[in-house]
């Protein structure tokens, strides 16, 4: 069992880890500005898609504020973008399109010195910042709701998705929370809702993903059947219930996820759709792989363990001590030494309100 | 059947509710199994529209036969010269809180550290700070010594005259007295009409042994003073 006061710590704790695993907003907001800078050269007068009007938006954990630090310091952030460009799919080919938007980016000179080519997508690696993935899509006309087609990696057929469907199913799941954190953070600022930008908000659900994603990359550190970030993103959105209490949050969703049996469909194998494409098995390669749902439930009950001992310890050393290893002895060790300062610094001074008569200074 | 606290346990867990609102004191064990407390004293107060917000290091001995008798109060910081003028005592550097009555007076309504710290030593600290930077004491200020007791007596027993306030003060330099009696302030009550209230309360406070003492203390003052009395 544990107390109150033991969970305040561990919230506070957990909630600094997390906030540590961020992006700065500093990045966060150079990124956006990278690939602005990406989809207006793509777009320009002079480029051979601008009559394809040519968008780039973000999608995967950038969008949905569950990004994480890389585990070795100097990694790049992944920045996950969706390159959209109006185009039949019955007036391309797969390799047509993916060729059209890297012709495009050699185009100009500093893309190209940083361009890499992946299976279906183009990466440019801005050395120790960002790893940006442009994913080249077209939309699917037969679904519309921002469907869109995307090429597999063999380049041979068109595969589903819905990038900004995912994100307003994933926001949908944290909506009442959202909201209420979203109005209480515009009140301590004195500004109106509106002028909060969502980024600056972050739920218990975000938070709790950040968590487990972290747990994962150390986990699996060298390893390899690690589990993909959308099923981690999908099952733990699932499991939530807008809890407001991070460790109450962590633990639903932990123990929603635990049983697998709930992610099996009638034919026993593992099913977990994409919520806005049904057709979508994010755990397609578990029935192909076996190690894989095995190695995800050993990574769960570990993360159970963990967080079941965490939550029993009694100060702030003691739970240093559990959390550097799993969590990672730099980024730990930071959150620790900023949580020490700031309690020397902010030193209190109760506020005192006499309730006897007073009685008068003498000397004898 | 309840097994009754130790010392230790009911100091113990005094300091706990003390220690839940100031949460930079310690509690100790000197070498004599004496308890004291002590660290730093933050408060926030504010008094006709000004604030103070200061902290002061300190030091709380508790006496043998707490919670019947308040601790005592030490400033060790050296933020308050030790002078009578700033109420401390110069030989043991005590903080006089107040006449020793009125002291025990407002222990006695709540006999716990948190009550004590928070109504009667931050009280002191508060008044010391706001005199230092608004120039007037907040709630008055006692004469030292022995002008201080008569000024303490007087306003206790809402008299003006010195000889009626020590006729009085007499009475509970004994046990008992006659209820019956025509009460020494004039008002052409009985006793137990009249001052006999107030005495009541206070005989719980201290012995008439203790009442005797300030009594004592006053008279010779007075002789030496030459007053008339």
């Amino acid at each position: 069992m544990y107390t109150e006061a033991q969970k305040q710590q561990f919230n506070k704790v957990l909630t600094n880890i997390a906030v540590s695993l961020d992006i700065p907003e500093s990045k966060y907001k150079e990124a956006i500005s990278r690939y602005e800078t990406i989809g207006e050269w793509l777009d320009a007068n002079d480029s051979k898609l601008h009559v394809y009007k040519p968008t780039i938006y973000p999608q995967g954990s950038f969008r949905l504020g569950t990004m994480v630090k890389p585990v070795h310091d100097g990694d790049e952030y992944d920045v996950d973008l969706v390159c959209h460009l109006e185009i039949n799919k019955d007036n391309i080919t797969k390799a047509d399109l993916k060729k059209m938007v890297g012709d495009r980016l050699k185009e100009n000179e500093t893309y190209k010195k940083i361009l890499k080519e992946g299976k279906r997508c183009w990466t440019l690696d801005y050395a120790n910042e960002f790893h940006m993935d442009i994913l080249p899509a077209i939309p699917d006309y037969e679904r519309l709701n921002d469907c869109i087609l995307i090429t597999d990696k063999k380049l041979i057929e068109w595969q589903k998705s819905n990038p900004k469907g995912y994100a307003r199913w994933f926001a949908d799941r944290m909506r009442i929370i959202f909201n209420q954190r979203k109005a209480v953070l515009a009140e301590s600022i004195r500004a109106n809702v509106e002028e909060i930008p969502d980024y600056r908000v972050r739920t218990p659900l975000q938070r709790s993903i950040q968590i487990l994603k972290r747990h994962r990359d150390v986990y699996f550190n060298g390893k390899n059947n690690k589990p993909i970030s959308i099923i981690i993103t999908t099952l733990a959105a699932h499991a939530y219930q807008n809890e407001a209490d991070l460790f109450q949050a962590l633990s639903n969703i932990i123990n929603g996820m635990v049983d697998l049996k709930n992610i099996k469909d009638q034919y026993g194998k593992y099913y977990i759709p994409n919520p806005t494409n049904l057709e979508e098995n994010f755990a397609e390669k578990w029935n192909e792989d076996s190690n894989l749902p095995k190695s995800f439930v050993s990574w769960l009950s570990q993360l159970k363990a963990d967080i079941e001992i965490a939550i029993e310890q009694g100060d702030l050393s003691e739970l240093k001590e559990v959390f550097q290893p799993i969590f990672g002895a730099g980024i730990v060790g930071s959150v620790f030494e900023k949580l020490e300062s700031a309690k020397t610094t902010s030193k209190s001074y109760p506020k005192i309100i006499f309730s006897s008569k007073p009685d008068k200074p003498w000397a004898c | 059947m309840t097994t009754k606290k130790t010392k230790g346990e009911i100091i113990t867990e005094h300091f706990k509710g003390l220690n839940s609102l100031f949460r930079d004191l310690q509690l100790n064990q000197n070498g004599d199994d004496r308890f004291i407390v002590s660290g730093n004293l933050s408060f926030t107060c504010s008094h006709n529209g000004k604030t103070i917000k200061d902290d002061y290091d300190i030091e709380i001995l508790i006496p043998q036969n707490y919670p019947q008798n308040p601790p005592i109060v030490k400033e060790i910081g050296n933020k308050i010269p030790k002078i009578k003028d700033n109420h401390i005592n110069p030989a043991d550097e005590t903080l006089c809180l107040g006449a020793p009555l009125a002291v025990k007076r407002t222990f006695s309504q709540q006999r716990n550290l948190l009550w004590f710290v928070r109504e009667q030593v931050v009280r002191f600290f508060f008044s010391h700070s706001y005199k230092r930077d608004f120039g007037t004491a907040p709630y008055g200020e006692l004469h030292h010594e022995e002008q201080g007791l008569i000024e303490y007596y007087s306003d206790l027993f809402s008299v003006k005259d010195v000889s009626v306030m020590l006729k009085l003060l007499f009475i509970l330099c004994d046990h008992s007295n006659n209820e019956h009696a025509l009460c020494p302030c004039l008002s052409g009550q009985k006793l137990k009409k009249c001052h006999l209230r107030i005495f009541k309360k206070i005989r719980k406070l201290q012995s008439p042994n203790d009442f005797r003492k300030e009594y004592q203390i006053i008279i010779g003052y007075l002789e030496r003073e030459g007053g008339e009395w």
